[in-house]
């Protein structure tokens, strides 16, 4: 039950703040839900069987009987800390948005705990129409969270986006159906188990993965992710970045790789070589950008190729940086871009030139956001350093190259994070070039104070300081985050990635039925005894 | 209901709505003024009436299978063609009413109209023979006609209905025609006996073949498959939206549900089909769309856009001569049924939002109306999503259903075209909502437009549907 609960809470939070007339339930409303559904969630934590690779906390219930569609729910290691990312990220994402959106609030609240609800439907469906159904309906709020409340581009930017992901979603549709249809069940667990022949797995591989690529995205693919970033709302950002765009990397994990593994081994330099590319040419681009909004976009795809080469090293600890990188990107990214939500909310502007200095007049504001830089960029201690070094010490040993070209796309990064920073925060302060319209209501007394920049206030901080928290406990005990998913990776990735000729694949099936065969007579025996 | 003859009970939903159109021509000639304020209620009680009947119908444990010596055939398909007709001219009355009102065109025979077209979508769909076949079509087509009409003041109402009915007529003699080659060639008008006559081995026979493909084009031009569609969109953009609705879903999944049952259990050939169904599919999808690409008028664009939609009902027809009938005939109803609900939710609510005289239908006339009613402009994007297949609304699981019968069968290049075509289709159907919700209002402040109880209640139940259809359980 406590699957559907996560499930149910944030779509209950959304309908009822939908519903209420008054502004101020439309607030609190969203923050009560979402709170409560991260509470629920660590039950997941605190019960969750390490020892076990298969689904836990299963619910399983027909949903379209006659075609055997099950509403079946489940985690294990590859989904858990997803599944806790999106409801930790969730209430912060409503609390610093507090201040930022005032049109159609309860909209947006709506928007944002259906899509939390949506991810967390994505994240624990065994069921592989389920999944299917829950993968399509995430786009529906952030089609809506960009569209209405975003930038001036919005509109262009919301089109791509949709489009974009859903050219992939209906490429991996017919997939799907051809793969379910071969094995005659939409479960996972069944197609999990099944071999495919070799032309098919390669069809099926390419369709599944241009989906989760391009949601990723990865290098030629990712055209929708600037324009999205930018023009999305601080919160449609934060929930974009930190967790719409891992689940590119989880179905990849998830589908791509265990169900056509032979597939994924003869794609794996081609994606390797991709996610390098998308590395350097998002770091490239970072340095060249004027807008920082739009820099730290680019600095997300940058990172993201690197989670998608940890995964195609397929090695345990690639995978694993990947996953803890995962789960850093989200919390340091979360931090950036709910700080850059901030910056535009107190000046209307995304442009580097529009500030300088503003460590003086907002030094939490700057502490807080040279926290979150320095774990993007990957200092030791931090969220992003273990990720980091996993990936890059597996993809080295791996296949040295790409490691190479990759890390120094990172020396690239620290570079602009930091010129980010020195401009926005350090140097003489600059006076806010549109001083009559920001800040009347907040200060209304030093309207006239040119260099205004008000610090946090009581809910941004409250927004803020789990993920400063966050970001320092992901750099300072990672085992705490790789050793529950480790049995998982292993039998659910590596052991598919065996290499096992197909025909092989099915002597081992024959073998493991004559298996199960005799250890259903061995009690019977123990009987006659 | 014993003591009556299965011939009263199987087609009680039909008796009823022909007696009702009888009734209320009677009473607009008797009472006046009163019968025609009446008239809407009173159509709409007799085809709750019916639909109460057809659900009854559906929930017997045994069909009534083959009247009136095979003329009909009163079976779970047919009877859930009857369900979804039904609601098609529920919800026609319903975004009628107020219309109506507003137009100062109220009459009672419009309503009479309506239930004599819902009698020979009924007629159609229960056809077992060409005989009757061709008596519904007719009926149901000539009522249609003067539907189209019906704002005779209106230019483009008038040239609509003319469209209408020239083409209809042209299509009613390839129709006619194709069947007497048919029973030229085998002497018989029963389809169970021309299936059996085809399966002796004398298929081959060019007037057989000559016969069906007239068939086929006549019925194209009924469900306006491209390159039959030409009256298509200027016949559901000229005719009062309310009527639209019923055109485009009711008259559709008749004709549709005749088509499939004609070419799944008349005609169930191997292969021959295929290549001019999938032919037709491609056609009718890609330039329906393309078509609906380019509208800057909502109703024009969810005109093309019901060419469009036939299309992917194309494709898995596609697959009648591969699938199993039963398999093919719920997938299609389902469709039908998902396309009734998102297509006369559509134009219904165009119908409400154009204003008086239908002046305003295109995109722009729409600019931030999502702010101003929220809930009817997410009702209309509800229906964008539905249309565009999103899920979990019934357009998605149409649309899989379909999919995954041509899928099924091999037909993977046809699939992968329509998928092609959804995906395009994507960016209109979105455009609607993008102008609902994020265009930046211009100009003068307009004040939201009031929306009736009734109308609210239907598109509430619309909007439910499209949500719920999915995962309901069916009967058929």
């Amino acid at each position: 039950m406590i699957l559907s609960i996560l499930i149910g809470l944030p779509v209950l939070g959304a309908v009822l703040a939908a519903f209420f007339p008054q502004e101020r339930a439309a607030k609190t409303i969203p923050l009560l839900a979402s709170a409560t559904t991260f509470i629920f969630s660590l039950l997941l934590y605190t019960r969750f069987d390490p020892a076990n690779a298969g689904f836990q906390f299963q619910e399983i219930y027909p949903l379209v009987p006659r075609f055997s569609i099950n509403y079946s729910l489940g985690v294990d290691g590859l989904s858990l800390w997803l599944i806790l990312l999106t409801t930790f990220l969730t209430p912060l994402v409503v609390l610093g948005s507090f201040g930022a959106v005032t049109q159609n609030a309860r909209g947006y609240y709506a928007c944002l705990l259906f899509l939390e609800a949506s991810v967390i439907g994505t994240l624990a469906a065994t069921d592989l129409f389920l999944f299917y159904l829950f993968w399509e309906l995430m786009l529906i709020p952030a089609f809506f969270l960009i569209g209405v409340w975003g930038g001036p581009h919005r509109v262009k930017a919301t089109i791509k986006f949709v489009l974009f992901t859903m050219a992939g979603s209906l490429l991996m549709l017919v997939a799907l159906i051809y793969v379910t249809h071969e094995v005659r069940s939409f479960d996972y667990t069944k197609v999990f188990d099944y071999s495919f022949p070799q032309d098919v797995q390669f069809w099926c591989f390419l369709a599944f993965a241009l989906a989760f690529l391009i949601k990723v995205p990865l290098f030629p693919f990712h055209a929708w992710l600037p324009d999205a970033y930018t023009e999305a709302p601080a919160g449609g950002t934060v929930m974009l970045s930190a967790v719409l765009v891992k689940l590119g990397a989880y179905g990849l994990l998830r589908f791509c790789i265990p169900f056509f593994p032979y597939a994924a081994r003869a794609f794996s330099h081609w994606i390797m070589l991709l996610a390098v590319a998308g590395v350097v040419h998002g770091a490239l681009m970072a340095t060249l950008q004027t807008d920082f909004k739009r820099l730290t976009a680019y600095s997300s795809l940058s990172h993201m190729g690197l989670i998608t080469l940890g995964i195609f090293t397929f090695s345990l600890p690639g995978l694993q940086g990947g996953v803890v990188q995962m789960i850093g990107h989200g919390v340091y990214m979360a931090g950036i871009f709910l700080l850059i939500g901030m910056l535009y909310q107190r000046r209307g502007s995304h442009q580097m030139d529009a500030y300088g200095g503003a460590a003086q007049a907002a030094p939490l504001l700057a502490a807080a956001m040279l926290w979150m830089l320095l774990s993007a960029a990957g200092l030791p201690g931090f969220a992003g350093f273990v990720g980091e070094i996993l990936i890059l010490t597996s993809a080295y040993k791996t296949w040295a190259f790409p490691a190479l070209v990759a890390i120094a796309g990172f020396v690239l990064s620290a570079w602009y994070l930091f010129n980010f920073y020195g401009k926005v925060f350090l140097g003489t302060p600059k006076a806010n070039p549109d001083n009559t319209k920001t800040n009347r209501k907040t200060n209304p007394k030093k309207d006239e104070e040119i260099f205004l920049l008000p610090d946090l206030s009581l809910s941004e901080g409250l927004a803020l300081l789990p993920l400063v928290l966050a970001a320092l406990w992901i750099g300072l005990n990672p085992n705490f985050f790789m050793d529950p998913i480790e049995k998982s990776l292993d039998l659910k990735v590596i052991e598919k990635l065996k290499p096992q000729p197909v025909m092989m694949d099915f002597a081992a099936q024959q073998r493991r039925l004559q298996d199960e065969m005799e250890s259903n007579r061995q009690p019977r025996k123990k009987n006659n005894n | 209901m014993d003591t009556f003859p299965i011939e009263l009970t199987a087609l009680l939903p039909l008796w009823i709505v022909v007696g009702g159109a009888l009734a209320l021509l009677l009473l607009e000639a008797l009472l006046g003024e009163e019968g025609r304020k009446a008239s809407p209620v009173l159509a709409g009680t007799i085809l709750v009436l019916a639909l109460g009947c057809v659900f009854h119908l559906l929930s017997l444990k045994g069909m009534p299978g083959s009247l009136f010596q095979g003329a009909v055939v009163v079976d779970l398909y047919s009877l859930t063609l009857e369900g979804i007709c039904l609601l098609s001219a529920l919800l026609t009355c319903v975004f009628s009413a107020s219309y109506l009102r507003r137009e100062r065109a109220v009459t009672g025979e419009y309503y009479a109209l309506i239930l004599l077209a819902v009698s020979g979508m009924f007629t159609l769909a229960l056809a077992s023979d060409f005989l009757t076949f061709f008596v519904g079509l007719e009926l149901m087509s000539l009522a249609a006609y003067v539907l189209a009409g019906y704002l005779r003041v209106q230019e483009r109402s008038t040239e609509a209905a003319l469209k209408y009915f020239m083409l209809g007529v042209f299509a009613s003699g390839f129709l006619l025609y194709g069947i007497a080659l048919l029973y030229g060639a085998s002497g018989v008008l029963h389809f169970p006996d021309l299936r059996h006559f085809l399966e002796q081995g004398r298929y081959s026979s060019p007037l057989v073949e000559a016969g069906a493909a007239l068939l086929l084009v006549g019925l194209g031009f009924k469900v306006a498959l491209v390159p039959f569609h030409g009256w298509a969109p200027d016949v559901y953009d000229g005719a009062p939206a309310p009527v639209a609705a019923l055109l485009s879903t009711g008259v559709k999944t008749a004709a549709f549900g005749a088509f499939t049952r004609l070419f799944a259990e008349a005609f169930g050939l191997p292969g021959n089909w295929v290549p001019a169904f999938a032919v037709l599919a491609v056609l009718t999808m890609t330039l329906g769309n393309l078509g609906a690409l380019g509208q800057e008028s909502v109703k024009r664009m969810l005109a093309y856009s019901s060419v469009a939609q036939a299309g992917y009902l194309m494709v898995g027809l596609s697959a009648a001569s591969l699938a199993p009938a039963d398999d093919l005939e719920r997938a299609v109803a389902f469709y039908l049924l998902a396309y009734t609900l998102m297509t006369a939710g559509a134009f219904g609510w165009i119908a409400w939002a154009a204003g008086k005289g239908e002046t305003g239908t295109g995109f722009e006339d729409y600019r931030g109306l999502g702010l101003k009613c929220p809930w009817m402009a997410f009702m209309m994007a509800l229906f964008m999503f539905s249309l565009a297949g999103m899920t979990p609304t019934a357009g998605f699981f149409g649309k899989y259903y379909l999919f995954k019968l041509a899928l099924d069968h091999g037909l993977l290049g046809l699939v992968l075209v329509a998928v092609l075509n959804s995906f395009v289709s994507a960016y209109y159907y979105l455009r609607v909502v993008v102008f609902l919700y994020m265009k930046p209002v211009e100009g003068k402040e307009t004040a939201g437009l009031p929306a009736p109880l009734d109308l609210r209640v239907a598109f509430l139940l619309c909007g439910l549907g499209v949500l719920a259809a999915g995962f309901l359980k069916f009967p058929f």
